[in-house]
């Protein structure tokens, strides 16, 4: 089994597509690194220089002052007796408006959006792993050195769950390394334990969704025989299904994908379903309110397991007695 | 069973598709004995590359038996796989990838060292070509490298499916000229074909189905000896000689200037006859039947009857 699975990745490493791919997520993954940083970068001489220039011709200006001595002469028209009348005047810090780069802020906002880009990758690589196989007969040929259809699904599967665990927890590290490293050099790197911990289950959840989108590519195409075929069921689900059952079944929400993936990448989701069948009136004449529906990420752990296993389960029954052309 | 390298026992395959169930094989029974190249021959949809794709585990079997030395397929198939290299239809290999690339993925998963890969690429005349993509091979490049697919296992036995297909007459001539070394060295080759002169100049033995059904089988020479020998005669009146050699008990029809004999056992009763006669042959030529003839003969049976013939060897 160990030297089959290293044959697939090698396999999988020889793969150009593949290769482009992985390409693409680090590329994205440092731009985005790189607007992070830079959005929250140190204010420079020149800025501040000019941010104090703002600041002194705004402060002059004769309605500023105004307002500032009106709010001296009565305080309770601008919030109560003690109203500090200072913030009335322009400050500084206004015309300074970019954040301090905070580790512990930056980190979650960067980490979903690079899991979700290789999410996205894995599902096309888990595809072409399978469907380009297919596709040229290739997979025909290794059945002639390996006629054992079980090793031969299993360490497909697993070569591609390995390779795009791995690619996605490279560049989710080397991002938050990233941000850390510069975190400490401009900004501030204090990480709370309750925030380290939160962040870290983020990470290991963000991979193993990672690792599901890449195994349900695979069980799809591996099913359709074609890279093409399954992504086209995944956009048709996404941009059709989705917007139809939304449109005619508004408490179909429940099932859908999208929210248990949100739910299940930021620990939990909520979203608000108007439909008539769901409200509960308190009077009559009441109009109807949005109904709140909640996901927490241990149904959506449940749920996005149990379609990844069916998916594979489904892929390995149809290959397991499948005639090959 | 001793001495067989490939048996099946009433092997049946069916399809399924829009006309309802197709049969593609019907109650098989082959016999490809050890050493030498059997020829496996049939009309284009007769079974021979379903036959074999069921050989190979690649298509499961409706019922039916099937053996590869000695052993029962697939159930062992993992054991025998690695005595066996095998071409169906044409080959199949990644075109993203370099022909060595191709090979060492192969040769990987049997466990085999990245020196084979070079050296059976050595052998089928690509070691130089060997870094090219394969999706830029020709037609003859990519049979080649197929070929040295097979070689890595170091096969006792070869299945060459149509394995000259879309190849040009050099190309054709370097494959016969492989599998004839190859057959020369101990290894048993099934070679499927429908190109009745390739069989006949390549093979030892023969296996004929038509409809799935097995409908010759044996030495070529004897499944070809089974045609009607057939005598053309060159006489000064041929009508006479035709009246002469019927009532002699033979059949005779003219072909232009000359007659034709059928079902002649032995020339000599010919010239007796004619004789006898005062009639004398000016020609006496025995047309041998070939193998294309015996073939279609034969396939054109089986669309009226479905009666297998086995010869003895």
């Amino acid at each position: 089994m160990m030297r089959l699975l290293g044959v697939e990745l090698q396999r999988l490493r020889s793969r150009r597509l593949c290769a482009l791919l992985l390409l693409l997520g680090f590329v994205i993954t440092l731009v985005a690194v790189g607007a992070t940083v830079h959005d929250r970068r140190p204010v420079s001489g020149a800025e501040r220089a000019e941010a104090e220039r703002i600041f002194e011709r705004e402060s002059a200006r004769p309605g500023a002052l105004r307002a500032f001595e009106e709010c001296l002469d009565n305080p309770r028209r601008f919030g109560g007796p003690d109203f500090d009348c200072e913030q009335v005047r322009p400050q500084l810090d206004d015309f300074l408006s970019r954040p301090q780069l905070e580790f512990t802020e930056a980190a979650p906002d960067l980490l979903i959006p690079i899991v979700v880009l290789f999410a996205v990758l894995a599902l096309f690589v888990g595809a072409t792993a399978i469907g380009a196989e297919w596709a040229s007969g290739a997979l025909g040929t290794h059945l002639l050195f390996e006629p054992r259809r079980a090793p031969v699904y299993l360490t497909r599967v697993a070569a591609v769950l390995l390779w795009t665990l791995l690619a996605a927890a490279v560049a989710c590290l080397a991002a938050l390394a990233t941000v850390a490293v510069f975190s400490a050099a401009w900004g501030t790197l204090d990480i709370p334990a309750a925030v380290a911990e939160r962040l870290g289950w983020q990470l290991v959840r963000g991979l193993l969704g990672v690792a599901m989108a890449g195994a349900v590519g695979f069980a799809i195409a591996m099913g359709a025989r074609h890279t093409a075929a399954a992504l086209g069921v995944v956009v048709a689900y996404f941009l059709g299904g989705e917007l139809i059952l939304r449109s005619i079944w508004p408490p179909g929400e429940r099932v859908l994908l999208s929210n248990h993936v949100a739910a299940w990448l930021q620990g939990e989701h909520r979203t608000y379903v108007y439909d008539e069948s769901l409200c509960v009136r308190r009077g009559a004449g009441e109009s109807c309110s949005a109904i709140p529906f909640d996901f927490t990420q241990a149904t959506a752990g449940w749920y996005l397991a149990g379609i990844t296993l069916a998916a594979l389960l489904g892929a390995w029954l149809l290959f397991r007695r499948r005639d090959v052309a | 069973m001793g001495g067989l390298v490939i048996e099946t026992r009433r092997l049946r395959k069916t399809y399924r598709n829009r006309r309802g169930r197709q049969v593609a094989v019907d109650d098989l029974d082959l016999a490809v004995p050890a050493g030498g190249v059997h020829g496996f021959l049939g009309p284009n949809g007769s079974g021979k590359t379903t036959t074999i794709r069921m050989l190979l585990g690649l298509a499961r079997p409706d019922r039916g038996t099937m053996r590869l030395f000695d052993r029962p397929v697939p159930d062992e198939l993992q054991e025998t796989i690695r005595r066996v290299g095998a071409i169906v239809e044409q080959p199949k290999f990644f075109p993203g990838f370099t022909g060595r690339r191709n090979l060492s993925l192969l040769a990987g998963t049997i466990g085999q060292p990245r020196s084979k890969v070079d050296e059976v690429l050595d052998v089928v005349g690509l070691r130089e070509r060997g870094g090219d993509r394969y999706g830029g091979y020709s037609l003859g490049m990519r049979q080649r490298l197929a070929i040295a697919a097979t070689l890595l296992k170091d096969p006792d036995l070869l299945i060459l499916d149509e394995p000259t297909n879309g190849l040009d007459p050099a190309g054709i001539r370097e494959i016969r000229e492989t599998i004839r070394e190859l057959g020369s060295t101990g290894v048993t080759v099934l070679l499927s074909s429908h190109i009745l002169a390739e069989v006949q100049q390549v093979c030892d033995s023969v296996s004929i189905i038509g409809r799935g059904r097995l409908l010759a089988a044996g030495p070529v020479s004897d499944v070809v000896g089974r045609g009607a020998t057939v005598a053309r005669v060159g006489v000064a009146e041929p009508e006479r000689a035709a009246a002469l050699l019927t009532a002699a008990g033979m059949e005779v029809r003219r072909e232009g200037p000359h007659l034709l004999a059928d079902g002649v056992d032995d020339p000599a009763r010919i010239t007796r006859t004619l004789a006898e006669a005062g009639l004398f042959v000016s020609e006496l030529t025995p047309l041998v039947a070939d193998l294309e003839t015996v073939f279609l003969e034969l396939t054109e049976d089986a669309a009226l009857t479905n009666q297998p013939l086995r010869l003895a060897r």
